[in-house]
């Protein structure tokens, strides 16, 4: 069982004019399953080969344990990785496969059989041992190469974007199986992936990276209520949460045509929520009148309520409905306001296109993100 | 037989018939289409080789044919010191015959180049500036064979070649001497010469079969605990196999076919005193040196190829 701990760990390429990761600073908790999140090449999967030793950071220090590892290979770090393409030996049939990581520390061929027999049930491919990696299916291969990485007990279990090859109905199977393997194993895993159905559904806790660099790093839950940055707000959530560009004024965000929002309410329902919290001198120069900036106004579209009256008392944003996407399970409208869309998410839509609509929130469903898309309140 | 099936049979016919036309339209258009490449393949490859097996058997005043001899020429041939010197064999003395010198290739030439060509495939794998470094290795195996015997003929001169002076540098004076005129070692000399020239070839086929390698599959390997020896063992070599073969089986049909890098050096003597003929000097000599003996050189030419084309076979038949 092992903790890992990155501490300003950057990766650079090409001598320095690459940098695929930069001061990254992470813990993974013992047993924890820990997802890397982001988009095609934020440097989830340099991260990843850093903590696997097939690549060594150019800077900082990795941790397991409290040991240092960086600077020592893969082998003895005793870590199993997952590839994306999953890396099976073509020439090696799957029992070949799945042992060959006790066959290079020596373990005696009637123990490896044991072994690679107990491993093959639990993935249930014990009917394909003898059987070439290209006989089988991307399901099956799957599971081998998990196979292949669990035989040996490794401390740490990497997986590089496992699923992405698989098709809807088998990653959703997967997901399940590596969710229960990773509660039965209780290895420590880091899992990277850019689809965030899979971060949110299966980590204990998820980093969040964009170019290079960790955005935020929280449970799932949190994540969602609670994203950090602009960038993390809009990258998580399906539809992402639309920001209102305004300024602020007077202690209200000024939407320009579609309105003003009153930010007292949102401070306060903020403020309440929030544990070990910000403290009052600040909820108070939020609000002081004197404050002037571009800020961005968060709302989930799942948190916007569509109305065609304007609400007698709190905050209403003005628009114009666009385009209505019925998904089946909810209605999906657009609304353009100041020539931005934004998406509300509906049970059923009453509205029809071009309508006047005023969208309505609850204070504490409402974000504020200052102009470097830190999160204010 | 009634009426109807008569009536019957002649419609199953016509069917039966219209199948054939098609069938020979097919055949047609399926023969215009063979007949340029099986003409030519016909003259100057089938027609060649028939030619010479049923010439084998005859005797012959310079290039006309005349009586039937049965196996005279063959047994004229392989009993010949020039293709097989049992005698000198026996004390290992140059010549030994121009098909034990070809053996010799083999023996030598073929694992040599093989192996240095993997070597470098695999040295130059990682390597920055590899292309050129591959380029410069491959250089020789473009230069004409003739060329490379000449250049072999320049580097082994006892007073300008490069060969000599190096090992005048290391202080070996001793060993200094016309590498390519001395019986018992020329031989080697132009092994060395043909080794360097087929290492670019057999580097280049196994570079691209390296390239080839799904470079997790190593990763994979390395976080499984393997070593770098466990990896090329385990990993690298299983992968790169099949082009083994090729590698291999093309040596040996190069060495076979050796003519030029020999007569360049040799002449059509294969050296002083035929010390290291080949199977292709002895077939040029046959022919066309007099005293001219046409049913030798088709002897020795089919020998060459009972050796070579189930070789070329095999390689055409891999998948």
């Amino acid at each position: 069982m092992t903790s890992i701990s990155m501490e300003n760990v950057s990766k650079y390429f090409d001598s320095g004019e690459t940098i695929a990761n930069y001061q990254l600073d992470l813990e993974a908790e013992d047993g924890e399953f820990l997802v890397f999140l982001g988009p095609s090449g934020c440097g989830k999967t340099t991260a990843l080969r850093l903590i696997a030793g097939l690549e060594q950071p150019s800077e900082g220090a990795i941790y397991f344990d409290g040991e240092r590892v960086d600077g020592r290979s893969p082998s003895d770090r005793n870590v199993a990785m997952v590839f994306q393409n999953y890396a099976l030996y073509p020439h090696m049939t799957v029992a070949q496969n799945i042992g060959y990581p006790l066959k290079v520390r020596g373990v005696p061929p009637d123990e490896r059989d044991r072994r690679v027999e107990t491993v093959t049930e639990l993935l249930h491919i014990e009917d394909q041992t003898h059987k070439k990696p290209a006989a089988l299916s991307g399901g099956q291969r799957q599971r081998v190469a998990l196979a292949r990485a669990i035989i040996r007990e490794p401390s740490v279990f990497l997986l590089d974007e496992p699923l992405s090859n698989l098709d809807a109905k088998l990653r959703q199977e997967m997901r399940i199986e590596l969710k229960r393997l990773q509660n039965e194993l209780d290895i420590t895993t880091i899992y990277v992936t850019h689809n965030q159905e899979e971060a949110m559904s299966m980590a204990d806790k998820v980093a969040v990276m964009n170019q290079g660099t960790i955005q935020q790093v929280a449970p799932p839950q949190e994540l969602y209520d609670r994203p950090r940055t602009a960038w993390v707000a809009q990258f998580i959530g399906s539809p992402p949460m639309n920001l209102f560009r305004g300024t602020r004024r007077n202690g209200s965000v000024d939407l320009g045509e579609a309105g003003t929002v009153e930010l007292e309410g949102v401070m306060n329902a903020k403020a309440a929520v929030e544990t070990g919290g910000r403290d009052d001198a600040g909820t108070a120069s939020m609000l002081a009148s004197d404050v002037h900036g571009t800020v961005a106004l968060g709302v989930r579209p799942e948190d916007l309520t569509v109305s065609t009256t304007r609400p007698s008392s709190g905050n209403a944003i003005e628009g114009t409905v666009g385009t209505i996407e019925p998904m089946g399970e909810y209605d999906l409208v657009n609304v353009s306001v100041n020539d931005q869309i934004v998406n509300a998410k509906v049970s059923e839509a009453t509205v029809a296109r071009d309508d006047t609509v005023y969208l309505t929130f609850d204070d504490e469903d409402a974000y504020l993100y200052a102009d470097d898309g830190e999160l204010v309140v | 037989m009634s009426l109807q099936d008569r009536i019957d049979a002649l419609d199953t016919d016509r069917d039966l018939s219209v199948d054939f036309d098609f069938d020979r339209e097919k055949a047609v258009a399926l023969a215009v289409f063979l007949i340029p490449g099986l003409t030519l393949f016909g003259i100057f490859s089938v027609g060649p080789i028939v030619y010479s097996a049923i010439g084998s058997f005859f005797a012959w005043d310079t290039f006309t044919m005349e009586h039937f001899v049965g196996l005279d020429n063959w047994i004229r041939s392989l009993t010949d010191p020039l293709i097989v010197h049992w005698s000198n064999m026996q004390e290992f003395r140059y010549p030994m015959g121009a098909l034990t010198h070809n053996l010799l290739w083999v023996v030598v030439h073929v694992p040599a180049s093989t192996f240095l060509g993997l070597g470098l495939a695999l040295l130059f794998a990682d390597l920055k500036g590899r292309r050129i470094l591959r380029s410069m290795v491959f250089a020789g195996f473009t230069v004409p064979p003739i060329v490379i015997g000449l250049v072999l003929m320049f580097i082994y001169d006892p007073q300008a070649g490069v060969f000599n002076e190096l090992l005048r540098v290391l202080g070996q004076d001793h060993l200094v001497r016309n590498w390519t005129q001395s019986p018992q070692v020329a031989i080697y000399a132009l092994i060395a010469g043909g080794i360097w020239v087929h290492t670019g070839f057999s580097m280049l086929l196994y570079s691209s079969a390296l390239s080839a390698i799904d470079p997790s599959l190593i990763e994979s390997a390395k976080v499984d605990g393997a070593g770098p020896w466990r990896r090329f063992w385990d990993v690298i070599w299983p992968l790169v196999k099949p082009v083994t073969a090729v590698v291999v089986i093309m040596g040996i049909i190069w060495v076979m076919r050796m003519f030029d890098i020999v007569y360049a050096a040799g002449g059509a003597a294969g050296g002083p005193n035929h010390a290291y003929s080949v199977l292709g000097i002895e077939v040029y000599r046959a022919a066309f040196r007099p005293e001219i003996d046409y049913g030798m050189a088709m002897v020795v030419a089919l020998i060459q190829l009972f050796i070579v084309a189930p070789l070329a076979l095999y390689i055409a038949r891999m998948r």
